[in-house]
């Protein structure tokens, strides 16, 4: 005789269907699969992923570049910082950087050499540090402009997520290693 | 349901002509389904998602030997059933013989089971021991019997069982613990 669990489960089975496939990435995958394509497709779509948001990535840095050469009024360099200009933008960074460096405090014991993604996701964080870097030499020049303050912090909200994402990967590599040493 | 066998037909005969919207369309239909099976069996995103794509891919390449065309939502989950068991094989999950006494476990149900969100369900399957979770997803969702079960994972029916009655207690418990927490 079913339990009223099984009840449940039996009842409402097409209602716990919750998740949902990213249908644009496994549709690709399965066209290039019944091509004959022999690549990983869990690499491909891996690399597919960081490519969409490193392009993300550029494009709106680029776009906040642009808008600064083209509205920019350039000043003599003034070794400023955002707290200087703003208190309130001096919190927001600080919060910020308590953010990253807990987070890096976190990956600081992954190997990145041994999982090619976290080794993707280490080299976007590095290049997104060369950009955080030639953005702060932006703030000195022009001084208060909101494309500049804007870009700072995006730097570092794209830098936390690629730390969660290096996490959730070390996470996901570690329960893989977990589950199949898990028993009843 | 009728209707849908027969568009299915005709999709699937249009597939079989290599013809790409028709296949997209099918993968419509089904992708949410068949890809929430693979992440109950797996509980990772990632490897339900290389299920997906390699039962569509076999599907597919496979369509001509599909006997009855009105079958197709069967075949591709059970496809997609074996894929899962499969990759739980190379992982080296084992559903070897367990202790008759975990039995026993089966009788701490209660009833009465509340109105639940599914989605916390569907998360608190997710949360169970691979083995177990296996088990009653195939018993519980997918409506196998305990020896059909025993074939697909090569164990004895009693295992089955005892696998399919500890997996419905820890859910139990675990969905008491998440209705207690709100």
């Amino acid at each position: 005789m079913p339990t009223d669990l099984e009840k449940y489960l039996n009842d409402r089975r097409k209602e716990l269907d919750v998740e949902s496939p990213d249908d644009q990435l496994i549709w690709e995958g399965i066209r290039q699969g019944l091509q004959g394509s022999r690549s990983s497709s869990r690499k491909r779509r891996q690399w597919i992923r960081i490519r969409n948001m490193a392009a993300a990535i550029i494009i709106v840095i680029s776009v906040g570049y642009m808008i600064v050469d083209l509205i920019g009024d350039r000043r003599p360099a003034v070794s400023i910082t955002l707290s200087d200009i703003d208190r309130n933008l001096g919190v927001r960074e600080q919060e910020y950087r308590k953010i990253v460096s807990f987070k890096e405090q976190e990956v600081s014991a992954f190997n990145s050499t041994d999982n090619m993604i976290i080794a993707e996701l280490f080299e976007e964080i590095r290049k997104l540090d060369t950009i955080y870097a030639e953005t702060l030499k932006d703030l000195n020049e022009l001084g208060y402009n909101e494309q500049v303050i804007q870009t700072i912090f995006d730097t570092y909200e794209k830098k936390i997520y690629l730390l969660e994402l290096i996490i959730l990967e070390n996470n996901k590599i570690k329960n893989h290693e977990n589950e199949e040493n898990l028993f009843l | 349901m009728e209707e849908t066998i027969h568009i299915n037909r005709r999709v699937i005969e249009k597939c079989l002509e290599g013809d790409i919207k028709a296949q997209y369309q099918l993968y419509q239909q089904y992708a949410k389904a068949m890809f929430n099976i693979a992440i109950r069996f797996l509980n990772n995103k990632m490897d339900a998602e290389d299920i997906l794509q390699e039962s569509f891919v076999t599907a597919f390449s496979r369509l001509e030997e599909l006997q009855n065309r009105d079958l197709f939502g069967s075949w591709l989950k059970r496809i997609v059933i074996n894929n899962c068991i499969s990759l739980h094989r190379k992982r080296k999950i084992k559903f070897e013989e367990i202790d008759e006494q975990m039995h026993d476990a089966a009788d701490e149900i209660e009833s009465g089971i509340p109105e639940i969100d599914p989605a916390l369900v569907h998360t608190a399957i997710r949360e169970l021991p691979a083995k177990g979770r296996t088990v009653l997803v195939l018993r519980a969702l997918e409506e196998y019997s305990h020896k059909e079960i025993a074939g697909m994972l090569d164990i004895s029916v009693s295992t089955s069982k005892t696998q399919y009655s500890r997996a419905l207690t820890l859910l139990n418990r675990k969905l008491k613990g998440k209705i207690d927490a709100d």
